[in-house]
């Protein structure tokens, strides 16, 4: 009795240890290439980390400003969580993300900057900011509908569907307001539109007036849903299914189809969300060239490297968020203080070396310390032979 | 007139030739089975490199094998990670792709629009006189003449020769290459290997010849070159076909919006190759070939089916593993 107690000890330390190991090993590794970097350019790591930190944690209003940022990245992330679960590949979370910005913009344009609303509308500010949401949700979730259709009816690897929908987005959302594009206010030379009215704006927090407690408030509701879906419904478990072996899946009865446009809308309307998040930020207020400014791509990476887990998303976009917004104190510090030229992008190779490093690491885990359950058990093997 | 025609041509066939390369490469790479998603990273790591180690070193030569080798080595994590680490292609290349466009971005910062240094153009004796042909096609660089003999050489070699029969089977069957005694996986690496260093050409190519010097507005480029091994469905000839396509298109949108003669959206023109792609990907999936097929005399029926055969290798973007 003791030794097979003592055999289920060292069996599961067995497996846990490489699990639990592995994505410090990566994040261990990653952070070694970039002080490694760091040093190479006569940059004192410990002095880079202070301005991350000057840039974003020391002070309430880095703080707020940081939330702001974290937020579209947040929601961008949960949506992701549905469709990388089921075995999509959503990489047009770009272009959703841009759809719903120029939804948002659109319902602006709609009931408050027209003289004569759709139906004679008067929604007032609250209406306005409702209906920005629901269209960004709207137009976002149709656009992401569209690279779901490609691949259920046209079998367009979603891929391949998602790259060309992010260039289309991107380019209509340049028509929109470049060179004389109907958004761009008669005589501008910006690509951008013109500031939304100041009645339509998000309500902001007094003390920190680029933040805006809507945007939270919303997040934090997107992230119950998808954990009661991921951990709780049955669809969720569905989800699940279809990402490990959609074949069996379908033949156990999961109408996979179905989920694979409903993944795919619930991503895209989240990503429009957060497209709404980033035109609405009270210190934006417009449509501008590229109103997504790659936040759906590093999503992807938060995703990944949280390994889908509907509850690590938060952390590790908190933590990406973190290093974006810090990349450009980085930079002005060591100019400023070091007469040091170290570009921002420092902080996206180290991002995305991390997640590189971490996919390894669980790579070589699998492959040299396989988990028993994964390994062939030797008795049936025996009885096989015999 | 005549020379304005000319011109355009051959800035065509200048402008396209990265994309060509580039093309080519991942269609070997993906013809082999592995699908190498960092195409647009790579190409932006690989002209950066080719820029700096010009103006560092002042030698041609070195600038473009160095290119070439990032190309390869970052394709050599991609194969590493799926073959012997069984990952997942796409998410790696996915990763790679954006760390290197990065990686470019931060490394390539101290020479950021510093004046590059150029291959230089080696018209071709005698053919370079023959009017009209010589200027659009005989008076180029080495790396543009290549690019207009690469797709030649693709065609030749995986529909020609006996090695090609076998690049083409480890990407649609692999097991059944590997009971014929193929060795499946190290033959993946090879030509994942040598498109990566296409791919690797194909920036060099960028910052030594097309675009020259290092700018950051290559980003873009290798999602179109992936785009178009689609678009050409896998076939070599309908690849360079797709990249002439989209690059005389671009150029003929650009000279429009300078004359002001029709006032297009210069963005709608910048739609086209991905409205393009996925017509051309619906067409092919959704059996509507088979249609195109049953209309056509049948005289042509063989020709017009050679042409528009198209299916993805089938073992695109998966592991091989011997039992």
């Amino acid at each position: 009795m003791q030794s097979t107690r003592q055999g289920w000890l060292w069996n599961s330390m067995r497996d846990m240890l490489p699990a639990i190991l592995a994505p410090f090993a990566g994040i261990a590794a990653a952070l070694a290439i970039i002080v490694l970097i760091l040093e190479w350019q006569g940059a004192d790591p410990k002095v880079a980390w202070d301005y991350v930190y000057e840039g974003t944690l020391q002070t309430s209003e880095r703080r707020a400003d940081l939330v702001s940022f974290w937020m579209p990245l947040a929601i961008t992330s949960f949506g992701l969580v549905l469709t990388y679960t089921a075995g999509l590949w959503n990489i047009g979370v770009e272009g959703q993300m841009i759809m719903g910005a120029i939804g948002a913009t659109w319902a602006v344009r709609l009931f408050a900057e027209s003289k004569n609303a759709p139906l004679g509308l008067d929604l007032g500010r609250n209406g306005v900011i409702i209906m920005c949401f629901i269209l960004s949700a709207i137009t976002g979730g149709l656009w992401a509908w569209v690279a779901a259709a490609l691949k259920v009816r046209g079998k367009v690897n979603e891929i391949f569907g998602g790259v060309a929908l992010n260039f289309i987005a991107q380019t209509f959302n340049m028509y929109l307001v470049s060179n004389g594009g109907p958004w761009q206010p008669t005589g501008s030379r910006a690509t951008e539109t013109a500031r939304f009215p100041d009645w339509v704006r998000l309500p902001t927090f007094t003390d920190y007036r680029r933040l805006s407690p809507t945007i939270i408030y919303v997040t934090a509701a997107a992230f119950v849903v998808i954990c009661l879906i991921m951990y709780v419904s049955r669809w969720g478990l569905q989800l699940r299914a279809m990402g490990k072996n959609q074949r069996s899946a379908f033949l156990l009865g999961v109408r996979t189809e179905r989920n694979v446009y409903l993944a795919m809308a619930g991503c895209g309307a989240l990503a429009g969300l957060a497209g709404s998040f980033r035109v609405l930020a009270p210190d934006v207020v417009k449509l501008s060239a590229s109103p997504s400014g790659g936040v759906g791509f590093l999503a992807i990476l938060v995703v990944l490297l949280a390994s889908m887990s509907a509850v690590l998303t938060p952390f590790v976009s908190f933590v990406f968020a973190v290093l974006s917004k810090g990349g450009q104190r980085l930079e002005s510090g060591f100019q400023w203080d070091y007469d040091l030229t170290l570009d921002r992008s420092l902080v996206r190779v180290l991002q995305s070396t991390v997640v590189l490093m971490v996919v390894l690491a669980f790579g070589a885990r699998n492959r040299f310390f396989p988990p028993r359950s994964a390994q062939p058990v030797q008795d049936e093997a025996q009885i096989d032979r015999t | 007139m005549f020379s304005g025609l000319e011109s355009t041509l051959r800035g065509i066939i200048r402008s396209a030739a990265p994309i060509v390369i580039a093309g080519q490469g991942e269609l070997i790479t993906e013809r082999a089975g592995v699908i190498n998603l960092a195409l647009d990273g790579t190409i932006m790591l690989s002209a950066m490199t080719a820029h700096v180690v010009a103006r560092e070193t002042g030698s041609l030569p070195q600038a473009i094998l160095a290119a070439m080798l990032v190309g390869a080595a970052v394709v050599f994590v991609v194969v590493v990670s799926s073959i012997g680490l069984r990952l997942n292609q796409v998410a790696v290349g996915f990763v790679l792709t954006v760390l290197c466009a990065d990686l470019a971005i931060f490394l390539g910062k101290p020479h950021f629009n510093r004046p590059g240094t150029e291959i230089p153009t080696m018209p071709i004796p005698l053919l370079e006189d023959i009017p009209f042909f010589g200027p659009v096609l005989f008076r180029h660089n080495l790396l543009i003449y290549f690019s207009l003999i690469l797709t030649l050489l693709v065609w030749f070699y995986i529909y020609r020769t006996r090695p090609g029969l076998t690049l083409r089977s480890i990407g649609e069957q692999p097991e059944a290459a590997f009971v014929r005694g193929t060795p499946v996986n190290p033959l993946r690496y090879a030509y994942a290997l040598l498109g990566g260093a296409l791919v690797g050409l194909a920036g060099a190519t960028y910052s030594l010849s097309v675009k020259l010097g290092w700018k950051e507005d290559l980003s873009g480029e290798g999602w179109i070159a992936l785009a178009i091994v689609i678009f050409g469905l896998w076939v070599p000839s309908r690849v360079a076909l797709g990249a002439y396509l989209i690059v005389g298109l671009r150029s003929i949108a650009i000279d429009l919006q300078d004359s002001d003669v029709i006032d297009l959206p210069a963005q709608i023109v910048n739609m086209l190759p991905w409205f393009l792609m996925i017509l051309t990907l619906l067409f092919a999936t959704s059996g509507a070939l088979e249609k195109v097929v049953r209309f056509t005399p049948d005289r042509f029926k063989p020709a017009v089916r050679r042409f528009l055969r198209a299916a993805p290798p089938r073992a695109l973007g998966t592991t091989f593993e011997k039992h």
